[in-house]
């Protein structure tokens, strides 16, 4: 099967969040530290609860400061306005071209009452929204998650899909990395000169750093051919969470000033550090 | 802020084949104003830490600013240049350089988007270097989507993304500069970055983000689009033993009136016949300008220097191939090992006449006469199955790349290729980079059916640089004849590589249309290489009628590599007529690589005749045939003169009446008589 290679991560979500939810609904409340990660253009004006100002503001590609979570496994995320925003720059062509990608064909379980297919989870999302507007997003927090980032990938309607990543320190210890792929594409990871790993979208590895580095050499399955991408370095601190994501977007933050790209793939790396992150650059 | 400064690699071994990334040992703190001062930079090793941003130039600044600055790259009138060299060790600064690449344009432009306007909490938390802006570049590379490094709106070809890397341009020169109006100097593509996600400076600064560490440190980039493709390519060599004129295409012998080993000409010139696009298809040399950006405080001003540009392939060629053979006499001393001391290495040689002494085979003028060649060839044959079997000789042939002879014929690059060939060859793979060719036998029959072709088409051949030569001639009416030689062009046309229509091809993972060169024009002038809708401050051209610059751009950026083509309907309507990015890769097979195997045995002329010959006796009336007889003589041309007076090396005016009438004596090497059957 041929995928568009602009899709996007919503197209990932469905699947995997449609199993969930009708699980997660019978378990008991969660407690959990997190961080809210926009999967496209900045998103403010986000909260936990609804009728909350929206404090919460995603950054795009890149965590801001962490929040906590008490509340049920489907955790419901909300968005008023702008937040405090006071010029929100309008999103650019390619912005917008990264929000309305196509969603490949994926396995939607349900079908909605406009006769739209669409998964279990998307289908609750909209029977909330009927009764609160301005709920935006359901993210499923995985059984005994203490700590984890919740991607938000618009889908063009005002929602977003979440995907969210357990970030429990024993999963992912201080001073490694793990590495995923959320593009749409197999790919192909060697990591510091050893044995190359394929992996699927959506699957990940952790991956020890040694001295502090972690080199990489990364492939991708195009048309039945694997092309080469890169190899690189990146630091990594011991006392950080780090987290390489593979991915495909037209997204400004992947571009220069001219609007060149960076390659045909795009990584991200996300790092948590042992405080608040300082603000970011404008 | 780097203007003056000088980064310095210590000497040190580079190992053949080896790359090597370095980055600045420390950092360096400029004093404001000291822009004219020369400050030199120690360079170390690419290392894990080589994302260590605090190891940079930095300018002081000692001014209270009233509000938060904007920090750019941006040059005002002029561009910034960053220069290359790399010489012996202890060489003086004045010395011939081992490499010098100049100039890389460092300069974006005016634009906003290359500012970064810090906030106060940005200056705040960032008490370290944080980086503005990272310039990458790369031998531009067939295969490589850059597309993909560029701004939407680009086409392949800008930037120098679609080149004939391999063909048109010498990897192994001394001096590499920018031709014509050219942005930066091809073959190299530039890449530009400022987006966050290439320059996270990290929470406190002091980093420099991914996009300065990208391909530095883990391996080198894989010739070829092959993941797993040749950390080593090897395109030139100097062959152990020389036995082949062809093999002189492994000699950088490019070279014009400014200096010699030059950038902008075939690295492997000798032998080969692909035009260059630097001189019309009509000419061999042709008189051309190159451009530099003067700046201020002229916004808009630019020098243009005359500078002649040669077909060098071409005029190689027409100089050697007649005048010169390799002997390949070995070493002739009483101490020399080899059981073949003394005579020819090339087994198609053989000494004519009684052994002569080892001084006569050592003169490059009187050896001429004392070898010949057993089974010469004559290049005007238009026998199919003649040329099939002669292109066949060397199958079986052994390389040392391979544990096995193959039953296909080897025509190797070098002797010193590292990779066996593959059938079929894969354009982009080990084999094709690292490797060589090989012709299998359906392979074989098809180039020597093109060939004959050829022969047709362009024959008869008066010489062997007229078989080795392109044509000269009108693009626009001798597209094909003028595009290289009767050879290369039988090689393209079977499907060995690619034919020029595109239709056929011999390398498994390339296709046509990807690989096509696709320099372009806009406007009726070359296309920039950083183009955008600024049209203000055109820059003034030589000749107004072939404009050079471009006339839009980023702002004032109207560099194009495109200027480089001469004949300037490759552009538009006669874009295919720019080749394939593949051409000249290992992999590709080339008429030097053909000419290496073969090249030896070639001639335009036979030495050797079968005459035959009629006579009648006629009754005493002479009106009737009384006997006839038919007769048959092989007869060869030899070195001696007809009159052995004169020396075999005896030329011109050093010849007697009778020798200069009738020159070399013709043997009679059979003489048969032959029945009325027979004829």
């Amino acid at each position: 099967m041929k995928f568009d290679s602009h899709r996007s991560l919503t197209t990932l979500l469905l699947a995997g969040l449609a199993l969930a939810s009708p699980l997660l609904a019978q378990r008991a409340d969660v407690s959990l530290k997190l961080d809210v990660v926009a999967w496209g253009d900045e998103i403010r004006g986000l909260s936990l609860k609804p009728g909350d100002a929206g404090g919460i503001t995603a950054l795009p590609f890149r965590y801001s400061e962490p929040v906590t979570y008490s509340g049920p496994p489907i955790m419901e995320i909300f968005r008023t306005g702008d937040g405090d925003a006071k010029n929100l720059p309008a999103p650019t062509a390619d912005d917008k071209k990264h929000q309305l990608h196509p969603l490949p064909v994926e396995p939607a379980n349900a079908i909605s009452p406009d006769g739209q297919p669409k998964s279990a989870l998307a289908l609750e999302l909209d029977k909330r929204r009927a009764k609160q507007p301005s709920l935006v997003a359901l993210a499923p927090i995985p059984a005994g998650c203490t700590r984890a980032t919740v991607l938000l990938a618009p889908v063009g309607n005002g929602t977003y899909q979440a995907y969210v990543i357990d970030d429990d320190p024993t999963k992912l210890p201080l001073g490694e990395v793990r590495v995923h792929n959320l593009s749409t594409y197999e790919i192909a990871v060697r990591c510091n000169s050893g044995v190359s790993k394929t992996l699927k979208t959506r699957d990940a590895f952790v991956a020890k750093a040694p001295d502090g580095y972690f080199i990489y050499e990364l492939t991708y399955l195009q048309d039945g051919e694997w092309k080469y991408q890169e190899n690189n370095v990146i630091p990594i601190r011991p006392t950080d969470q780090s987290q390489v994501i593979v991915l495909s977007s037209d997204n400004a933050f992947f571009r220069s000033g001219d609007g060149s790209k960076n390659g045909f793939l795009q990584i991200v790396t996300l790092r948590r550090y042992p405080k608040a992150p300082p603000k970011p650059a404008k | 802020m780097i203007n003056q400064t000088i980064f310095r690699i210590r000497p040190g071994t580079l190992a053949a084949g080896e790359a090597r990334a370095y980055t600045l040992s420390g950092s360096l703190l400029r004093a404001q104003g000291a822009g004219n001062k020369r400050d030199v930079v120690d360079l170390a090793i690419f290392g894990g830490s080589g994302s260590d941003f605090n190891s940079c130039v930095e300018q002081d600044t000692p001014g209270v600013f009233g509000s938060f600055p904007s920090l750019d790259v941006r040059e005002s009138w002029q561009t910034s240049l960053i220069a290359l060299e790399m010489r012996l060790a202890g060489s003086s600064a004045s010395g011939q350089p081992l490499r010098r690449v100049e100039r890389f344009d460092l300069d974006n432009g005016y634009f906003g988007q290359n500012s970064l306007n810090a906030t106060q909490q940005f200056c705040t938390d960032h008490t370290k270097p944080v980086p503005l802006m990272c310039y990458a570049f790369q031998i531009s590379q067939p295969g490589v989507n850059y597309l993909d490094l560029m701004p939407s709106g680009y086409e392949m070809g800008q930037r120098a993304s679609t080149l004939r890397t391999f063909t048109d341009f010498n990897l192994q020169a001394t001096r590499i500069g920018k031709p014509i109006a050219s942005y930066n100097p091809p073959p190299y593509f530039m890449q530009s970055s400022n987006g966050f996600a290439d320059l996270d400076p990290g929470p406190n600064g002091g980093q420099t983000g991914s996009a300065f560490t990208k391909n530095l440190l883990a391996s080198p980039l894989p010739w070829g689009r092959a993941p797993n493709g040749s950390k080593t390519t090897v395109l030139f060599s100097v062959p152990p033993q020389i036995i082949s004129l062809a093999q002189f295409q492994h000699a950088d012998l490019t070279g014009d009136e400014v200096a010699a080993s030059i950038g902008h000409q075939p690295g492997n010139a000798f032998a080969n016949s692909y035009a260059t696009p630097f001189v019309k298809r009509s000419l061999i040399t042709q008189s051309r300008f190159d451009y530099q950006i003067i700046g201020s405080p002229n916004p808009s001003g630019a020098d243009h220097f005359a500078r002649t540009y040669f077909d060098i392939s071409y005029l190689l060629n027409a100089a050697i191939w007649d005048s010169y053979f390799v002997s390949s006499i070995g070493d002739t001393s009483a101490s020399a090992a080899s059981s073949q001391a003394g005579e020819p290495e090339n087994p198609a040689l053989m000494i004519y006449g009684s052994t002569p002494d080892s001084t006569q085979l050592k003169d490059p003028v009187a050896c001429a006469s004392l070898l010949m060649i057993d089974g010469a060839f004559n290049v005007n044959s238009t026998d199919k199955n003649a040329w099939k079997a002669f292109l066949a000789s060397s199958k079986y042939l052994n390389h040392t790349a391979e544990t096995a002879a193959s039953p296909n014929a080897s025509f190797p690059r070098s002797l010193e290729q590292i990779s066996a060939a593959k059938d079929p060859p894969t354009g982009t793979g080990i084999d094709s980079f690292s490797g060589y060719r090989r012709l299998n036998d359906a392979e074989l029959d098809l180039l020597a059916t093109e060939i004959v072709k050829q022969v047709r088409l362009r024959g008869p051949f008066v010489s062997l640089s007229h078989f080795v030569n392109r044509a000269l001639g009108d693009i626009s009416k001798q597209a094909a004849l003028t595009r290289s030689g009767a050879l290369q062009s039988a090689i393209d046309e079977s499907g060995i590589n690619i034919n020029f229509a595109g239709t056929k091809k011999g390398l498994s993972g390339v296709t046509a249309i990807t690989d096509r060169v696709t320099l372009a024009e806009k406007l009726n002038a070359p296309r920039a290489d950083l183009d955008g809708t600024d049209t203000d401050s055109a820059l003034p051209n030589a000749d107004s009628s072939v404009p050079d610059w471009a006339v839009t751009s980023t702002d004032n950026n109207f560099g194009a590599v495109a200027s480089i083509i001469a004949d300037r309907t490759l552009l538009n309507t006669q874009k295919p007529e720019q080749g394939y990015r593949s051409t000249g890769i290992p992999g590709w097979l080339t008429q030097a690589d053909v000419l290496q195997v073969i090249g030896p045995a070639l001639t335009t002329r036979s030495d050797t005749f079968r005459i035959r010959a009629y006579g009648e006796a006629l009754s005493p009336d002479g009106k009737t045939v009384l006997a006839k007889a038919w007769c048959e003589a092989i007869v060869q041309r030899v070195p001696e003169y007809l009159d052995p007076a004169n020396l075999t090396t005896a030329r011109g005016a050093e010849l007697n009446p009778l020798n200069r009438t009738y020159g070399r004596r013709f043997n009679i090497v059979s003489f048969c008589w032959l029945s009325q059957n027979e004829i």
